[in-house]
């Protein structure tokens, strides 16, 4: 298994937990409403399992699996677009987690959610870019 | 990788960007409102990741590993997929545009409506398909394969 695919799995594993834990104290606040403030996680919760655990599992399965490049393309391009790929997508979603129960107490966590989007799409720019050419045939 | 699975994939590819986009443009709207109106993206950002990206990648892979028959065609029977491919896209389409563009609701329910007969077409497609490989299944019973 390639290193970029265990690092994608074992993050979505990661991100599968703590999803998860969030999904607890989430439901924890709609029992007990012990802080008003913990269900604006719920956002960040729903990020976590779909593009956090789902998405990069298949993105590092997808990695390890497709078909190998054409000849001719550029293999060290498109390992680089694969690793981008994997920061960018965890910067932004962390930057999620972070700036978006804050979004109306702090000032900055504003941009810092326009950021983060803006990160994670460029993220999954870079992993469509790296493997278009590996969705082929023989 | 066949033909189908590779039109199932990239189309999901290109809803993975556009979900993408749609949700960067939600994210901005959420951080530093400017127009009330990209709220609307809501259905698109949902519908195309779910549906358009995760949904048919889903199926474009199964369509490609899945245990292939001995004889016969190696993937059996294409047409329902060929149907669920198109089903899908439309469903995803009606569903995650429809609101966004404020048409009609009934668009939404022929575009879930479509949705459920693409599931209906993978499954007449896959359910025979998931089983052992015929090579596993001849060995077990002490035959070779020619």
């Amino acid at each position: 298994m390639p290193t970029l695919t265990r690092w994608y799995l074992k993050t979505a594993l990661l991100y599968l937990l703590a999803g998860l834990v969030m999904g607890v104290i989430i439901a924890a606040q709609d029992v007990w409403a012990v802080m008003p403030c913990l269900s604006s996680l719920t956002p960040v919760y729903i990020h976590f399992l779909v593009l956090g655990w789902l998405s990069q599992l298949i993105f590092g399965v997808a990695y390890w699996m497709f078909p190998k490049l054409p000849p001719g393309c550029n293999a060290r391009l498109h390992e680089s677009l694969a690793t981008a790929a994997f920061f960018l997508l965890n910067l932004g979603l962390l930057a999620r987690a972070v700036a978006e129960p804050l979004t109306a107490q702090v000032p900055i966590s504003g941009p810092a959610m326009a950021v983060s989007g803006a990160v994670q799409f460029l993220g999954g720019l870079c992993f469509v870019a790296s493997v278009w050419h590996r969705v082929r045939g023989k | 990788m066949p033909p189908l699975s590779i039109l199932f994939v990239r189309a999901s590819f290109i809803y993975l960007l556009i979900g993408f986009a749609a949700g960067a443009a939600l994210s901005l709207q959420r951080g530093m409102p400017f127009q009330q109106a990209i709220w609307k993206l809501w259905s698109v950002h949902v519908e195309f990741l779910v549906f358009g990206w995760m949904v048919q990648l889903a199926m474009g892979v199964a369509f490609w590993i899945l245990p292939r028959f001995f004889a016969g065609p190696p993937r059996g029977n294409e047409r329902p997929m060929w149907a669920a491919f198109y089903l899908l896209n439309l469903g995803v389409c009606f569903c995650g545009l429809a609101p966004a563009a404020g048409l009609p609701l009934f668009l939404s329910l022929a575009g879930r409506s479509c949705e459920l007969l693409s599931a209906v077409c993978f499954a007449v497609h896959a359910w025979p398909r998931v089983r052992k490989s015929d090579d596993i299944c001849r060995a077990d019973k002490g035959e070779t394969a020619s």
